[in-house]
């Protein structure tokens, strides 16, 4: 990765020969490494060291991008002159507003020394730790333990010139028994301290343990307690479906037209906060624009999806600086989302379950088939139980849900005071923050064989 | 280059390693895509690296840089010899690979018409004809026509002495209309949802798509979805088109045969498989008109290549024969430990990451007649294409499936449209419920640029030839 004075100038000097009306450069780079287990031994272990350019140009409103891992000064230009020649091809960009004119982001606590020097070794001896503790436990385990060195920098021809720099360790156990029965668990931080790999293997294995020998069980509307893990996946979908400008504004989200609507119950708040240290901060998005707190659903309400600049000039808002690389097409989205806490314990929902289930996670979910009613469908994975009167009573086989979202969580009937921080299931940097929630007759559709 | 490759392949071979190797690739993309006329996106991804494979003490380890000087390939060849040894201290390490000879090729996609070399113009003045044509309907709020080209230029040596070249071409693309009234909102697309369809080709292929010739049909369609009434709950024949029966091989066959999944290495993420070794030879996967093969030498294909990323020749395989389950994507690595060869499926998305076993285009093979052959038998059914949601459990065996749209068939006829069909199944069930597949006539390779797996993820170009078939007795719709 460059380094940061070296890459600052390297930006500064290209925007300064760059022959477009305006220019915008983001560079962003990633040295990251991951070692991966399965069946109790490391069965990958890699290590990738890049660092992206993108060139974004405006020549009057007509737009061309071009991104490069090539980051010479000539080779940095030529990307420029290659995106100027696209623009200068392209219609005008309906509504664009120009790049951004940012005030300086403020300093998140988002780097950690150790992390950046992790060493194989070091991960190899987290492995190991856990890997003894299964081995112990009869069970086989495996996972993946990532540890990266990120960076995002931001110059534009109107002025905005932003760096940030952070490091995350994620570590993700999965064990599994004799008969294939599995459980599972997992840490994200920025620290690689922070992260057990005997506590996260504990979690897991204790979990394949408890969900021996399930049972079969019809699928219903029943209560359930979705995990800190459970809900963050939906949420993460609900990330890609509903919470941008962009989806609302094309009429793809379940907030277009209901801005100021109680969608969700009233014990539901989530909100995106690039700043707050519970998550992985990052304090702007990819325009540059520091990231605001944005209450996305406030008591239930829905209260407005996140901005870029061009979204936002389209609304005739400020953007919230949730601008997206200028190479992705899905337009801004939350990346540090929080679901509020409550005030209840995890034992206070289950003791208001006379019967019900306990998800550890879901798999596969997909949103997309009704994107306004948030219709969802996924399957349970990793620990799904039976709950009667209070307690866990046994484990039974994974089942299909097929639900709205919408309709699920304003059912919400207890929402935990912990929360838990998840990594982006689909990469990249980036948080949800969660509590357990207690949710009344959510829908299962279907079973599968274990 | 190669001779920094190969000086590293050399270094590595001096210290003992038990195979090594090293991959420079080269690639550019170019997305275009317009909503409603607007030039939402025109960009241009170049990306070079190399990266290095190694296999010591029976354990890999990998390790890659965009920088390609003589001192960055080495430092990267003793890294990636460094990581090895890491993998080497957990858990019991004996990778043996499978005996190949040597390769000294290249190989180059068949190209009429270079994409990077079709002017900018050209391309969006097709767009733009797709969007207008979309919008002639007036319900339609939504019209997006895209582009997708690809470059990939490789370079693969190897301890072992081999050196392959490959330049890849991909091209291809799709339209798709939103219509909306009120809080309904649906989607026709063409010739396949989620980005079109795509092969190893030139722009000639992006050409015989006729976006613009279709525009007007696709958007009058998502338009007619509106007043169409919603598919209703019940079991029923089900007739699967085109792109969704692609989808629909890819979930419930394609991932589970993949040889890695199956040992487990991509339990903890994205799951493992019920096609356990035990079922090899002796599972009945579907009824006995169904053959499936896994093709990564079908000319067009989006999975077709001369050699995978471990310098094994592209190969066709019989994964499913006569329904009984007989093969499996895999690698040098996994193939011995079931006592087989590698049939070259192990494919790296891009410098930076590992080859794992992706598949290539896994075929279901055509029978006879054809689509409209296929809904005249049907005296009761539905007929569903174009996928819109997709799901499956961890060991690929309950799925569901939501399309963009369905006609109801009575006595041989479609009848009406329905909206919002969803169908689900336990995957051999479903397949040993296939009794008619249509024939070559029908048949068509669906490219998929989309197929994640891994961690760090990975994407893969794969294909799915396909003709309609018809699976009896299906859940159609979501139980209350």
């Amino acid at each position: 990765m460059i380094e940061k004075n070296a890459l600052m100038t390297l930006l500064d000097d290209a925007l300064k020969v760059s022959p477009a009306d305006a220019t915008e450069l983001v560079g962003y780079g990633v040295a990251s490494s991951l070692t991966r287990f399965a069946n109790s031994a490391i069965h990958q272990n890699v290590h990738e060291d890049d660092h992206l350019i993108v060139a974004r140009v405006a020549v009057g409103k007509r737009i061309g991008v071009v991104q490069t891992n090539r980051y010479e000064p000539e080779a940095l230009r030529g990307a420029i002159e290659r995106a100027v020649e696209i623009a200068r091809q392209s219609p005008e960009q309906e509504g664009f507003p120009g790049f951004p004119k940012a005030d300086p982001a403020p300093e998140v606590a988002s780097f950690s020394r150790r992390t950046a020097g992790v060493e194989p070794d070091d991960r190899a001896k987290g492995v190991g730790a856990a890997v003894a503790l299964a081995s112990k436990a009869g069970v086989e385990l495996s996972g993946a333990f990532r540890t990266s060195v990120l960076s995002r920098a931001v110059a534009n021809t109107s002025g905005t010139r932003q760096y940030y720099d952070a490091t995350e360790a994620f570590l993700s156990v999965f064990a599994v028994d004799e008969n294939g029965v599995s459980g599972s668990s997992s840490a994200y931080a920025v620290a690689f301290d922070d992260v057990d790999p005997a506590g996260v293997a504990s979690t897991a294995i204790d979990k394949c343990k408890a969900a021996a020998n399930p049972i079969d069980f019809e699928a219903g509307p029943i209560d359930v307690v979705l995990e800190p893990r459970a809900t963050s996946e939906i949420m993460e979908w609900l990330n890609f479906t509903a919470f941008g400008a962009k989806q609302v504004q094309e009429g793809q989200s379940f907030m277009a037209g209901r801005i100021g609507e109680k969608v969700m119950g009233d014990n539901v708040t989530i909100y995106d906060d690039g700043q707050d240290p519970e998550g992985i901060p990052i304090p702007f998005g990819f325009e540059g624009v520091p990231k605001r707190r944005v209450v996305i659903i406030e008591n239930g309400i829905a209260k407005g999806p996140v901005y870029d600049s061009l979204t936002a000039a389209k609304d005739g808002v400020e953007s919230t600086g949730h601008g997206g690389i200028a190479t992705f097409r899905g337009g801004p989205m939350p990346s540090n989302l929080f679901i509020a806490a409550g005030e209840d314990s995890y034992d206070d929902l289950l003791s208001r379950v006379k019967r019900g289930l306990v998800i550890t996670r879901f798999h596969y979910i997909n949103g997309l088939l009704d994107t306004k009613k948030a219709l969802f469908t996924g399957m349970t994975r990793d620990g799904t139980f039976l709950v009667e009167n209070g307690k866990i009573t046994s484990a039974i086989k994974n089942l299909r849900f097929t639900d709205s979202m919408l309709r699920a969580y304003s059912n919400v009937d207890g929402v935990t005071r912990e929360r838990q921080i998840s990594g982006r299931n689909w990469g990249g940097i980036g948080s949800v923050t969660a509590p357990a929630v207690l949710i009344r007759d959510f829908r299962f559709t279907g079973t599968t064989e274990f | 280059m190669k001779a920094k490759l190969k000086e590293a392949i050399d270094l590595l071979r001096g210290k003992g390693v038990a195979y090594a190797d090293a991959r420079r690739v080269r690639s550019v993309t170019e997305v275009l895509v317009m909503r409603n006329g607007d030039l939402e996106t025109a960009s241009l991804t170049e990306s070079e690296g190399f990266g290095i494979r190694v296999l010591h003490e029976g354990a890999w380890g990998f390790s890659s840089s965009s920088q390609l000087t003589a001192e960055s390939v080495t430092a990267v060849a003793e890294q990636a010899l460094a990581i090895a040894r890491a993998s080497a201290t957990v858990g019991e390490q004996n990778v043996m690979l499978d005996g190949q000879a040597a390769v000294v090729d290249s190989y180059v996609t068949d190209v009429g018409e270079d994409p990077f070399e079709v002017p900018l113009a050209d391309k969006l003045a097709i767009l733009a004809a797709s969007c207008e044509g979309m919008s002639r309907s007036s319900d339609v709020k939504l019209a997006t026509a895209s582009m997708m080209s690809f470059r990939t230029d490789k370079l693969f040596v190897s301890t072992e002495g081999s050196e392959i070249e490959q330049s890849i071409v991909e091209a291809g693309g799709g339209i798709a209309a939103t219509a909306m009234d009120g809080d309904d909102r649906q989607t026709r697309s063409y010739p396949a949802s989620f980005r079109g369809d795509y092969a190893t080709a030139g722009f000639e292929f992006t050409r015989s798509l006729n976006l613009a010739e279709n525009a007007e049909r696709i958007g009058a369609e998502a338009a007619e979805l509106l007043r169409a009434d919603d598919c209703p709950a019940r079991k029923t024949a089900l007739i699967i088109g085109g792109s969704q029966l692609a989808l629909q091989v890819h979930e419930s066959c394609g991932h589970p045969i993949e040889l890695d999944r199956v040992f487990g290495t991509e339990a903890s993420y994205a799951g493992t498989s019920f096609l356990t070794v035990d079922k090899l030879g002796e599972f009945r996967y579907g009824s006995d008109i169904v053959n499936i093969v896994a093709d990564a030498t079908v000319p067009g294909g989006l999975g077709t290549f001369g050699y995978d990323d471990e310098g094994v020749k592209a190969a066709r395989t019989d994964i499913v024969k006569d329904g009984m389950f007989t093969g499996y994507l895999m690698s040098r690595e996994t193939a011995p430990r079931i006592g087989l060869r590698s049939n070259g499926t192990m494919r790296a998305d891009g410098w930076e990451r590992i080859p794992l076993i992706r598949m290539t285009n896994v075929n279901l093979l055509p029978r006879e007649g054809t689509l409209e052959d296929i809904i005249a038998d049907t005296e009761d059914g539905i007929y569903a294409q174009s996928n819109k949601s997709w799901s499956i459990d961890q060991r690929r065996i309950n799925f569901q499936f939501g399309c963009e749209v369905a006609w109801e068939i009575k006595n041989g006829k479609r009848v009406r449209m329905l909206k919002n069909p969803v169908y689900t199944g336990i995957t051999p069930e479903f397949w040993g419920a296939c009794d008619a597949i249509a024939g070559p006539e029908e048949w068509h390779v669906w490219g998929i640029p989309s197929c994640g797996k891994g961690e760090p993820g990975q994407v893969a170009h794969v294909g799915h030839g396909v003709s309609p078939a018809r699976f009896r007795n299906v859940e159609v719709g979501v139980k209350k």
